[in-house]
C-alpha cells in the first residue's frame, strides 16, 4: 500500500472520522468529497459514534494477501448509534457468541503489516461491548 | 440509446472453451476467439477494436491490452482500447461498440472480451478480485466481495423467511443447464444437498453456491445494418443501457436494485415491450442470492418470491422465462472481462436457433450484467 | 523529588487483552513440574493487538476519566521494550490515534520495566515545571518469553496510561506528593540488537537487582518525605512474579493488606512496562479520598522509580467513567499453547 495512500487516511480509519454536509444533515463513512445529495464540498469532519447494533454478520474464509494469515474473520454490517451504517471487521469474538443485535464498540487494532520491514497498518475494528451500554 | 439512426447487428461470434487453459495465455484465448469471429464474417476486417479486460494489470501486469492483442492478430492501422468496469467490462465494451455503430462513427465493430484467472495463486485472486471494491476502506479492512454477498444473502433470508436451500437451487439449475454445452466450465449436475455441505465461503455462501476462477475469450463482430451478409446468423442488438446506483451503504433497501429496476422499466418502455414479450434471459448470478435479487428488481417475482419460478420449472428451456440456458456464471464460468460477452453469445445462439438447450422459437431475449452488488447494472436486448 | 508547581493524576485508564492461558498448560507442554509455578495464568494478547493499540485503549480510558480534550494534551511518552518500531515511536501512532497530534511531545522510554514510571517521571516534570498543561504517560508492552524459558511463564501483555496535570485545575484524582528515581548500571537482564528473546541471568535478578533497586527508592522516598509504611493505605511494587512483590513488601513493613489490591501478577502475568501501573490503576479502582499510596516499580538494567501520591476528591466521580483494572482481568477466555502459539506468532521467527 505505501506511506502516502495510508497517512492520507489515517485520521478516517484510526478515529472513526467521517464528512458530514451540514446542509443535508448527512454523514458519509468512507468519507466523500462532496454531498451527493446537494453537491456541498464543504464537508466536516465529525467524529462517528463509536458504539452500535450488529445488523449481521459473516466470516471470511478467503482472504486476501493482506489478510492471509488471519482467516477465519469476521466481518460485520453495524448500525452505529447515530444511524450510520458501517461495515466492519470484529475482533475478540468468537463466532459462537456472535447475534445479530449484540452491541458492538469500536477498538484500535493492528490490521496487518508490510512483511519484515514494510509498514504497520493500523485500522478500526469493532468488539461485543465489553460493558452492557 | 435506441433513438438514433443506425441498427446494430451481431454478425459474428467466437468463443473459447471455458477452463485453466495452463498453456494459452491472455492474447493466445483472444487470438482464439477472434480468429473464430472472423471466420464467421469472412475475415471482415473490423474499423475499431475494443477490448474487455478486467484483472489482467493486476494478474498479468499488463496494461495496454488492447493494442497487444490487435498487433497479435495483425489487426494494425485501426484505433484499440480497453474498457474495464470491473465484473461489467464486457457489458460496458459492448456499450462502447454499440455507441460506435449507432453513431454512424464505424460499421464493424470487434469486440473480445478475456481474462486469465488461473496464472497465479489464490490468494492473489482473492486480492485481484478484492480490487472491485474500495481499497482504502473495504478491501484495506478485510472486506471482501463475498463478504457483501453474505450479509445480504443473510437479510434476505432473515426479511423474507427464504429457506437456503431456495436460493442454492440456482446453482443446481446452471449446472444442469451446462452439461451439454459445449464452451461450459463444469459439466457435472449439482444437487442441492451437495452444494449446502460444501465449505462456507463467507457465511452462509457455500463455495459451490459461487462462480469458479474461470479462464476465456469470447468475440463478437458488431456491425451496421448495411453491412449485414447472412440474415440468418445476425441478431439485432435492440437495446443496451448501463446504470450505476448508489454504494451499498447508502442505499434505502439492500435487498432491491432499484436503478435495474428503473433501468427496465426504461428499457420496455424504449422497446416497447412488456415483461412477458422476453423469451429468455441470462443473469448475471455471481452468487446464488443474486439470482432472486435480480428477478425480484426486475418485477418477475414479488419480492422474497424470487425463487418461485425455479421451483415452477418456469426457468427450464421451455418454461414461461427461461434462464441462463448455457449455465450461467456459475456453471458456464465467470471469465470475469469477457463474462457478459459469452452471455450475449449464448443469446445470440438462442435467437439463431442454434443452443444446445434450445427455447423454441425465440424472438427477444435479455441479458442483465452487472458488478459487486448491483453497482453497476447492464440489459441488452437482442431480437432475432 | 518535587515540581515548581504541584501535579496531579487527573485520569487514568488499564487495557488487559481477553484471552489468558493457564501456567499448568504451558508446563504441559514443557514437562515443568506443576508445583514450582510461578503464577496461575498470563495475559495473551491477540493477532491484531500490540504495544500500540493497548497503549490506544489504555489512553483512552484515562482521557474519558481526565475529562480532558485529546488536543490539551502536550507530551505522549510510551514506555515498552516491545516497540512497535524499532526506529519510529510507538508514541506518534498512539498519539494520532488519540487526537493529540500535532502540538505535542511524543517518544517512546525504554528502561525494561520502569518505562512506564520513567515516562511517568518526565510527564511530571514537564507539567511541573510549567512548561504544558497535560501529559500522557503509558507503559505498554507484550513480554516476550523464549518458549520453554522460566520467563515464559510469566511473559504477559498489558497497558496502563496516566495523565498528569497541574493540580487544581481539573478534577484531580491523586496528588503526587514526591518522588524518587534509584537506578544503577546492574546487568541482570538485557537484550541485545536483533534478538528476539531477552537474556536474564537467573538469581541475580532478584536481590542485587530488583529487591536492592525497589529497597533503596522506597526508603529513600520514605525517608525525604518522612513517611513510614504504616503511613500508607496502599503499596503496589513491580510484579515479575507473584513472590517477588510479597517479599520485598514485607520486607520494608508492608502488609499483605497494603499490598492486595494491587498485586495482579498471579492473574495477567508480568505486563512488563505496564506492571507497577497496572497495580497503580487497581488501586485507585478501589481508593478513598484520603488514602496515601506507595508506588514502586523495576527495570531491570537496573533502577526503581518510587512514587507517593494522595488520593484526592475526584476519584469517586471519575473512576466510574471508564472500565475498571478488575473489569479488564475477570472479562477472560482461555485459550491453549496451540493458539497462543498463533497468536504470538509475530514474535516466533
Amino acid at each position: 500500500m505505501g506511506s502516502p495512500s495510508y497517512w492520507r487516511e489515517k485520521v478516517y480509519r484510526y478515529r472513526l472520522i467521517a464528512k458530514y454536509c451540514e446542509n443535508c444533515n448527512k454523514k458519509y463513512y468512507p468519507p466523500k468529497l462532496a454531498c451527493p445529495i446537494c453537491g456541498n464540498k464543504e464537508l466536516k469532519e465529525v467524529q462517528l459514534p463509536r458504539i452500535g447494533t450488529l445488523i449481521t454478520y459473516t466470516w471470511v474464509t478467503q482472504p486476501t494477501k493482506d489478510f492471509a494469515t488471519q482467516a477465519p474473520y469476521v466481518v460485520g454490517l453495524i448500525k452505529l448509534d447515530d444511524g450510520t451504517l458501517i461495515v466492519s471487521q470484529l475482533t475478540d469474538v468468537e463466532i459462537e457468541e456472535l447475534k445479530d443485535g449484540i452491541r458492538v464498540e469500536a477498538v484500535f487494532r493492528r490490521m496487518f503489516e508490510e512483511g519484515d520491514s514494510g509498514l504497520i497498518y493500523y485500522g478500526t475494528k469493532f468488539r461485543p461491548c465489553l460493558f452492557s451500554k | 440509446m435506441s433513438n438514433m439512426e443506425a441498427e446494430v447487428y451481431i454478425t459474428g461470434v467466437g468463443l473459447t472453451k471455458i477452463h485453466e487453459h495452463w498453456n494459452k495465455s491472455l492474447k493466445h484465448l483472444a487470438f482464439e476467439a477472434i480468429d473464430q469471429c472472423l471466420k464467421e464474417v469472412n475475415y471482415k476486417r473490423p474499423d475499431v477494436i475494443v477490448v474487455s479486460n478486467a484483472l489482467g494489470s493486476f494478474l498479468q501486469n499488463q496494461n495496454s491490452l488492447s493494442g497487444l492483442i490487435a498487433e497479435n492478430i495483425s489487426l494494425i492501422d485501426i484505433p484499440n482500447l480497453k474498457v474495464e468496469v470491473g465484473e461489467l467490462s464486457g457489458a460496458a465494451a459492448l456499450n462502447v461498440a454499440y455507441n460506435f455503430i449507432k453513431s454512424g462513427m464505424y460499421k464493424n465493430v470487434l469486440l473480445v472480451g478475456v481474462e486469465k484467472t488461473s496464472d497465479k495463486l489464490p490468494i492473489e485472486y482473492n486480492t485481484a478480485i478484492a480490487s472491485f471494491l474500495d481499497n482504502e476502506y473495504f478491501t484495506y479492512n478485510g472486506i471482501t466481495p463475498s463478504a457483501l454477498y453474505a450479509i445480504v444473502y443473510k437479510l434476505y433470508m432473515k426479511k423474507f423467511g427464504v429457506k437456503q436451500e431456495h436460493i442454492a437451487q440456482f446453482a443446481s439449475h446452471d449446472h444442469k443447464m451446462a452439461m451439454n454445452v459445449d464452451h461450459s466450465q463444469y459439466k457435472f449436475p449439482l444437487p442441492v444437498e451437495k452444494i449446502l455441505s460444501s465449505p462456507i465461503l463467507a457465511d452462509p455462501i457455500r463455495l459451490f453456491e459461487s462462480y469458479p476462477v474461470s479462464d476465456g475469450a469470447a468475440a463478437i463482430m458488431l456491425s451496421s445494418k448495411d453491412q449485414v451478409e447472412n440474415k440468418d446468423y445476425a441478431v439485432k442488438l435492440d437495446y443496451v443501457s448501463l446504470s450505476t446506483d448508489k454504494s451499498l451503504l447508502y442505499r434505502d433497501d439492500f435487498l432491491y436494485f432499484k436503478s435495474l429496476h428503473s433501468s427496465f422499466e426504461r428499457l420496455k418502455l424504449a422497446s416497447k415491450i412488456e415483461n412477458k414479450d422476453i423469451d429468455f434471459i441470462e443473469i448475471h448470478d455471481s452468487y446464488t442470492i443474486a439470482s432472486p435479487l435480480i428477478l425480484e428488481s426486475m418485477g418477475y417475482t414479488e419480492r422474497g418470491k424470487g425463487y418461485v419460478l425455479l421451483i415452477e420449472g418456469q426457468h427450464e428451456k421451455d418454461g414461461v422465462l427461461p434462464m441462463n440456458t448455457h449455465g450461467g456464471l456459475k456453471a458456464r464460468g465467470h471469465p470475469i472481462g469477457a463474462t457478459a460477452i459469452y452471455q450475449v453469445i449464448e443469446a445470440t445462439l438462442q435467437l439463431r436457433e442454434k443452443a444446445r438447450n434450445q427455447v423454441p422459437n425465440p424472438e427477444i431475449g435479455l441479458v442483465h450484467s452487472m458488478s459487486n452488488i448491483a453497482d453497476q447494472s447492464a440489459l441488452i436486448l437482442l431480437k432475432r | 523529588m518535587k515540581t515548581f508547581y504541584t501535579v496531579s493524576i487527573i485520569g487514568y485508564g488499564a487495557y488487559v487483552p481477553l484471552r489468558r492461558i493457564k501456567a499448568i498448560e504451558i508446563a504441559r507442554i514443557w514437562g515443568k513440574s506443576e508445583k514450582v509455578l510461578p503464577l496461575e495464568e498470563k495475559s495473551v494478547a491477540a493477532l491484531d493487538e500490540d504495544t500500540a493499540t493497548m497503549a490506544v485503549e489504555a489512553a483512552y480510558n484515562a482521557i474519558l476519566r481526565a475529562k480532558i480534550q485529546p488536543n490539551e494534551i502536550g507530551a505522549v511518552f510510551v514506555g515498552t521494550e516491545s516497540k512497535i518500531y524499532t526506529v519510529k515511536p510507538t508514541a506518534t501512532v498512539v498519539a494520532e490515534a488519540l487526537g493529540i497530534t500535532p502540538t505535542t511531545l511524543a517518544s517512546d522510554y525504554e528502561f525494561a520495566c520502569k518505562a512506564g514510571t520513567e515516562a511517568t517521571q518526565t510527564c511530571i516534570g514537564l507539567v511541573g515545571s510549567g512548561m504544558i498543561k497535560a501529559a500522557l504517560a503509558i507503559g505498554s508492552d507484550i513480554a516476550r518469553g523464549r518458549p520453554g524459558d522460566e520467563l515464559e511463564y510469566t511473559a504477559g501483555a498489558g497497558a496502563a496510561a496516566l495523565i498528569l496535570a497541574r493540580s487544581g485545575i481539573y478534577e484531580d484524582v491523586a496528588e503526587i506528593e514526591g518522588t524518587y528515581s534509584f537506578v544503577t548500571d546492574t546487568p541482570d537482564f538485557w537484550r541485545r540488537e536483533g534478538q528476539i528473546y531477552p537474556m536474564h541471568y537467573y538469581r541475580f535478578t532478584g536481590e542485587p537487582a530488583y529487591f536492592y533497586h525497589s529497597r533503596e527508592a522506597a526508603l529513600r522516598l520514605m525517608n525525604e518525605l518522612g513517611l513510614k509504611p504504616s503511613d500508607f493505605k496502599y503499596a503496589v511494587f513491580h510484579q515479575p512474579n507473584s513472590k517477588f512483590p510479597q517479599e520485598v513488601a514485607k520486607s520494608l513493613g508492608f502488609t499483605a493488606e497494603q499490598i492486595k489490591p494491587g498485586l495482579l501478577v498471579p492473574l495477567i502475568g508480568n505486563s512488563y512496562a505496564a506492571s507497577s501501573l497496572l497495580g497503580l490503576t487497581a488501586t485507585l479502582d478501589i481508593a478513598k479520598p484520603g488514602d496515601r499510596i506507595l508506588i514502586t516499580s523495576f527495570g531491570s538494567g537496573a533502577g526503581s522509580d518510587a512514587m507517593s501520591i494522595i488520593v484526592k476528591d475526584g476519584i469517586e466521580s471519575k473512576r466510574d467513567l471508564a472500565p475498571k483494572t478488575m473489569d479488564y482481568i475477570t472479562r477472560r477466555r482461555y485459550v491453549d499453547y496451540a493458539l497462543y502459539a498463533k497468536h504470538r506468532s509475530k514474535y516466533n521467527k
